[in-house]
């Protein structure tokens, strides 16, 4: 298929063999051998794609499900606190395969992984300046200095359709992280 | 009784998008460039209370957003992160996915140390959460049913205890 075979594609489809939980018409769900925690799980898409996004919407409900089954598992048999659902799009966001990943990560307290969300405080006008920027209509270039005078409480006129919005634009995307197969 | 995901949910000005299961509402103290917060409408707390088309959902949702923030802020990279349980970092009472756009140095640190575990734990591990993935389709190991239908109906089981909204 590829002229580069990918290695989390060949443990996908069988050809390297691996712990395997869980699979179904397009994930597999192994376990991690180098774990953050004893029982963690690897998500991979049969489908090579480098980043969520790219993933038809057939593999995201497939993961996502996955997710949830696994997390029921691992409170029903592991006896961990919680769990952690964990994806990285792009090496800045820390992604260090070429594959996309789901971790699902068994939790006890004080654990020592660090997947914390650490809020922090911003100005309201940074919001309403960030909401302008993500709701725009024509794809411009994000101005460098937005004018702070959005108001926030203006009737809501439209709502964005986001998920469905023709702009989205998968072609930078793709450049960016290679076209999925 | 006030959620402070619900009270997002209901207060419109920084949704971006919403639909009958769900909205995805910036985060109010961002811990990213760009936050945004998959809500489920409902108020579920946990993944495993959570029907799974709202659970399909909020993932295609996240999925959306995570591209909206390549496409918009011009990031490089996403994280989608679901804490499940306060063990898990969870802050607030109600299930959210995050979506956040990454930038470098922006101080955010998801990071584990690998460990390394003997081939039999891992043999274990393989076989017992095959064996509860694989469902009670055999009547003779009922044990894990029941435990499964008292963490989805009871609100006060051991992973939401010590949940609680922030100050």
């Amino acid at each position: 298929m590829e002229q580069q075979p990918c290695f989390f594609c060949q443990i996908a489809s069988g050809q390297v063999p691996a712990r395997k939980v869980y699979e179904d018409a397009n994930v597999i769900g192994i376990l991690d051998i180098k774990p953050a925690a004893p029982g963690h799980i690897l998500l991979l898409p049969k489908q090579h794609v480098a980043v969520l996004p790219q993933l038809p919407a057939e593999g995201i409900v497939s993961l996502a499900l996955a997710s949830q089954k696994l997390s029921k598992a691992m409170l029903q048999v592991l006896g961990c606190d919680g769990t952690s659902i964990f994806l990285a799009n792009g090496a800045a966001a820390g992604q260090r395969a070429p594959h996309l990943i789901m971790h699902v990560i068994p939790r006890k307290t004080e654990d020592g992984i660090s997947l914390l969300i650490a809020e922090r405080d911003v100005s309201p006008g940074y919001l309403a300046e960030l909401k302008a920027k993500l709701t725009e209509t024509p794809k411009e270039e994000i101005p460098e200095d937005a004018p702070d005078e959005t108001a926030t409480e203006e009737p809501d006129a439209e709502e964005p359709e986001a998920p469905d919005s023709p702009d989205l634009d998968f072609d930078e995307l793709n450049r960016i992280f290679g076209g999925s197969q | 009784m006030t959620c402070e995901f619900c009270s997002l949910v209901a207060r419109k000005d920084l949704i971006l998008f919403e639909d009958e299961l769900c909205a995805a509402v910036l985060a109010p103290r961002p811990a990213a460039l760009g936050h945004i917060l998959i809500l489920p409408r409902e108020h579920v707390t946990i993944i495993e209370q959570a029907p799974p088309p709202l659970v399909s959902r909020l993932f295609e949702v996240a999925s959306r957003m995570s591209l909206l923030l390549f496409n918009k802020l011009g990031t490089r990279g996403t994280n989608i992160l679901l804490p499940n349980g306060v063990a898990a970092g969870q802050q607030v009472a109600h299930l959210a996915v995050s979506v956040l756009a990454r930038v470098p140095d922006d101080g955010l640190q998801f990071q584990w140390e690998a460990k390394e575990l003997p081939e039999e734990e891992l043999a274990g591990l393989e076989q017992r959460l095959s064996a509860a993935l694989s469902g009670p389709k055999d009547p003779a190991s009922p044990a894990s049913a029941p435990k499964a239908a008292e963490l989805a109906d009871d609100p006060e089981n051991y992973l939401l205890r010590h949940l609680h909204r922030r100050p």
